[in-house]
C-alpha cells in the first residue's frame, strides 16, 4: 500500500509560557484562532501534511508546556526532534531574553544536528512591541538559523515559517540521499542562498 | 471483589452526575455572543447536555439524606463507618453536597479551623511578583468556556488569582506549578475560595505530595509506576504502546497532574474526584498492617482509571446482545458522554500512538479504540493486584529513577492513601495537641465551633433537657451543669 506521506518529520515548539506555542500550532495545523485557549500541561501534538517541492511531507508537530518545572518532562522529547522552533513574544522582553536558556536546553537535550528556526510571534501588536525585529535578526544570525515574526491570529507568516523548516529538515536528509546518487540537489536559489550564509556564519 | 467494585462504580443510571444543584451566577456580561450555559456552567454545554439519564430526583434525595446524617456527626461517621462514605463516594456526592464533603473527606475543614485567619492574611498580602505574572497569565486559560471563568473581573478568574497567590505564599519553595489552575478552578466551581485554597493544600501536600514541585519528581515516578503496571497487567496494550513509540510521560502529566480535570467529561471528572478525595491514589502503601491483611485491590482500582471502569461496564450493559435493552435508552445520553470521554482519552492518551508513531500506518487506526477497551475490560473483569504486590513495584521503580544531585528523590511514603488516613492523622495530631510534623501550625482553638458534631456531649445532655429552652450559646451559667450531671444520671437510668 502506498504511504500517504514521501517524509515524516517531527518538529517541537519551546519558548515561555504564554507566547503561544499553541496558537501557532492550531492556526498552522487548522488555520484557526480563537480567544480561548487552555495553558499546556505537559505535552501535545497536531499534525498536518504539507507538499514540499513535490513531497508529501507529515508534519508531527510537538506543543510543550512553557514552564520552567515541566522541563523535566518536555526535554524527554527534544531528541526525537528533527525541527525545533524556539518561539517568543514580541510584546514580552523576557521571553526573548529566554531564549538563549531554551537554546541551552537544545543544546544539552537534542540530538546534534536538529534544526532550528526562532519565531516572535504577536507580531499584530505592533503598538505594543518590545522586541524590536533588529534584536531578533542578530540573535538568530548568531545562532545561524531562520528568524519569522509571525501573528497567529492573523495568520502572518505561520505557514511560511513551519514549511521553511520543513523544507530545510527535507534538505538536508534529502540533499544527502541526492548527493549519494551524484544528483544536484534541485532546490530554490532563494533558500539555497540564505541557509548557506546562515551556516557560514556558524563558522 | 473487582467486579463488585465495578458494579458499584458503575450502576445502570448513575454515570451521570446529578443536577440537584444548577451552579452558580453567570457572568455573561463579557465579549461574545450569548449561549446558555449547561447545567455544569459549560457554555456551549459540550460537556454535558441535559438529558433523561441522570438518577431520579427521588434518589438524589435520598442520597442527600445520608449524606446530611453522615456529615453531621463527621468524626463518628469517618472512624466508626468509612466503608459507608466509601461506597456513597463512589457511588457519586450529590452536586448540592460536594460542597460540603469535598473539604471534609480532604481534611481541609480542619486545617482551615486550625488556621483561622491565616487564608485571610494570605490572599490580601501581596503577591511574589514573579509568580504573580505566571499566575495572571494563566488566570483566562482554565476553563475559558465555563461561564464562571469567561470575564477577567468575574468571581471565577479572581479567585483563582488569590487561591494560587495564597498558595505561593504559604508554600514559597513550591511556587506556582501550572497544573495547579485547572485543580483550583475545578474547586472554586464548587467552593468559596477559602475552602478551595485549604482543599487545594491537602491535594498538593497530602494526597500528590511532589506533584507540583519544582521538579515534579512524583509525577515521573507515577509514570514509571503505570508503565510497570501496565507491562504486568496488560501486556498487550504495554506492547503496543511501546512499538508505536508512545511513552507515559506523553499522557499521564496532564491525565494526573489536572485530576483528568481536562480529560474527561465533566460530570465524570466529579465522579472521579468524589473518589479520589476518598480513597486517593492506589500506588502508595497503607504500612505492614495493611501489607498482613492481604487485601486485594486491584492494581488500577485508583481513581485515576475509575472511569474507564465505568465506561466498560457501560459498554457491557449497552452491549451487542442487548443484555440490559431496558436500561439502554435510559443510558444513552451517558453513553454520548463515556464515548466522548473514550475519545479524549484516545486523543490525549492510548490513541496518541495510533497517529503518532513512526512505524504505524493508517489501517492501524481502529486499534485505539480497541486498547482503550482493553483496558475497560481488564479493569472490569478482575484484575488483581495485592498492596504488597503494588509497593514492591513503587519501590522498583524508586531504585531505577535515575539519581539527580539538583533532585529531591521522589517520597511516595509521605503520601496518605485518602480520607481515612488523613482523618486518622488529623485525629492524631489533634489528641496529641500538637500540629502535624511535615505542617507546622498553631493550633488555636477558635471561638465559635463551626462543627455541631464536636460538640456532641454538650448537645446530647440539651436534647433531654434543654434544647427547647435554650440557645447554644457556651454554657457558662452553672445550671448548664446541673443539667448536665442530671442527664448523665437519667442516661445510666435509661
Amino acid at each position: 500500500m502506498a504511504k500517504a506521506y514521501d517524509h515524516l518529520f517531527k518538529l517541537l515548539l519551546i519558548g515561555d509560557s504564554g507566547v503561544g506555542k499553541t496558537c501557532l500550532i492550531i492556526r498552522f495545523a487548522e488555520d484557526n484562532f480563537n480567544n480561548t485557549y487552555i495553558s499546556t500541561i505537559g505535552i501535545d501534538f497536531k499534525i498536518r501534511t504539507v507538499d514540499i517541492e513535490g513531497k508529501k511531507i507529515k508534519l508531527q508537530v510537538w506543543d510543550t508546556a512553557g514552564q520552567e518545572r515541566f522541563k523535566t518532562i518536555t526535554t524527554a522529547y527534544y531528541r526525537g526532534a528533527m525541527g525545533i522552533i524556539l518561539v517568543y513574544d514580541i510584546t514580552d522582553e523576557k521571553s526573548f531574553e529566554n531564549i538563549q536558556n531554551w537554546m541551552k536546553s537544545i543544546k544539552e537535550n537534542a540530538s546534534a544536528g536538529v534544526e532550528r528556526l526562532l519565531l516572535g510571534n504577536k507580531c499584530d501588536m505592533e503598538a505594543k512591541r518590545k522586541v524590536q525585529k533588529e534584536q531578533a535578526d542578530k540573535l538568530a544570525r548568531e545562532h545561524g538559523i531562520r528568524f519569522f515574526e509571525t501573528s497567529a491570529k492573523s495568520s502572518m507568516n505561520v505557514d511560511e515559517a513551519f514549511c521553511s523548516l520543513a523544507r530545510d529538515i527535507l534538505l538536508k536528509s534529502g540533499g544527502r540521499r541526492l548527493k549519494n546518487n551524484n544528483k544536484p540537489p534541485s532546490t530554490d536559489l532563494k533558500t539555497c542562498d540564505k541557509k548557506n550564509t546562515n551556516k557560514c556564519s556558524l563558522g | 471483589m473487582a467486579q463488585a467494585l465495578g458494579e458499584d462504580l458503575a450502576q445502570p443510571g448513575e454515570l451521570q452526575d446529578d443536577s440537584s444543584s444548577l451552579g452558580s451566577d453567570s457572568e455573561l456580561s463579557g465579549p461574545g455572543p450569548y449561549r446558555q450555559a449547561d447545567r455544569y456552567g459549560f457554555i456551549g454545554g459540550s460537556a454535558a447536555e441535559p438529558g433523561p439519564g441522570h438518577p431520579p430526583a427521588d434518589l438524589i434525595r435520598q442520597r442527600e439524606m445520608k449524606w446530611v446524617e453522615m456529615t453531621s456527626h463527621w468524626e463518628k461517621t469517618m472512624s466508626r463507618r468509612y466503608k459507608k462514605v466509601k461506597m456513597q463516594c463512589r457511588k457519586g456526592i450529590p452536586s448540592a453536597l460536594r460542597a460540603r464533603c469535598w473539604p471534609l473527606l480532604c481534611g481541609a475543614h480542619v486545617c482551615q479551623k486550625n488556621n483561622p485567619g491565616t487564608y485571610q492574611n494570605l490572599a490580601e498580602a501581596p503577591g511574589d511578583p514573579q509568580w504573580m505574572e505566571t499566575i495572571g497569565r494563566d488566570l483566562h486559560r482554565q476553563f475559558p468556556l465555563h461561564e464562571m471563568f469567561v470575564s477577567p473581573q468575574g468571581h471565577g478568574q479572581q479567585g483563582l488569582l488569590q487561591v494560587l497567590k495564597a498558595y505561593t505564599l504559604y508554600r514559597p519553595e513550591q511556587g506556582y506549578c501550572q497544573a495547579q489552575g485547572p485543580v483550583a478552578a475545578v474547586l472554586l466551581m464548587h467552593l468559596p475560595p477559602e475552602e478551595a485554597f485549604w482543599c487545594l493544600v491537602q491535594i498538593c501536600e497530602v494526597y500528590l505530595p511532589g506533584y507540583y514541585g519544582p521538579h515534579m519528581e512524583a509525577v515521573r515516578l507515577d509514570a514509571e509506576v503505570f508503565m510497570a503496571l501496565l507491562r504486568r497487567l496488560l501486556p498487550r496494550v504495554h506492547k503496543h504502546l511501546q512499538k508505536v513509540g508512545v511513552g507515559p510521560l506523553l499522557y499521564l502529566p496532564e491525565w494526573f497532574l489536572c485530576l483528568f480535570a481536562r480529560s474527561l467529561p465533566f460530570p465524570t471528572v466529579l465522579r472521579v474526584w468524589d473518589a479520589f478525595l476518598s480513597e486517593a491514589p492506589r500506588w502508595m502503601g497503607r504500612g505492614a498492617k495493611a501489607q498482613n491483611e492481604k487485601a486485594r485491590c486491584e492494581a488500577v482500582s485508583s481513581p485515576w482509571l475509575l472511569a474507564g471502569r465505568a465506561a466498560h461496564k457501560l459498554q457491557w450493559l449497552l452491549g451487542p446482545a442487548g443484555r440490559c435493552p431496558h436500561v439502554a435508552e435510559r443510558l444513552s445520553v451517558q453513553a454520548a458522554e463515556l464515548q466522548e470521554g473514550g475519545r479524549s482519552l484516545a486523543k490525549d492518551g492510548f490513541g496518541l500512538g495510533l497517529r503518532a508513531g513512526p512505524a504505524l500506518r493508517e489501517p492501524h487506526r481502529p486499534a485505539g479504540v480497541k486498547v482503550l477497551f482493553r483496558v475497560g475490560l481488564t479493569l472490569v473483569h478482575g484484575v488483581a493486584l495485592s498492596e504488597l504486590e503494588l509497593q514492591r513495584e513503587i519501590k522498583a521503580q524508586l531504585a531505577q529513577l535515575p539519581a539527580s544531585a539538583s533532585e529531591p528523590p521522589p517520597r511516595p511514603q509521605a503520601r496518605l492513601p485518602g480520607a481515612p488516613a488523613i482523618f486518622e492523622t488529623q485525629q492524631l495530631a489533634g489528641t496529641q495537641g500538637a500540629p502535624r510534623p511535615e505542617v507546622p501550625r498553631i493550633v488555636i482553638q477558635p471561638p465559635e465551633e463551626p462543627q455541631p458534631p464536636r460538640r456532641k456531649p454538650q448537645t446530647r445532655g440539651k436534647t433531654f433537657h434543654g434544647l427547647l429552652t435554650r440557645s447554644r450559646g457556651p454554657p457558662i451559667e452553672s445550671p448548664a451543669r446541673s443539667h448536665r450531671s442530671s442527664t448523665s444520671f437519667l442516661d445510666t437510668r435509661f
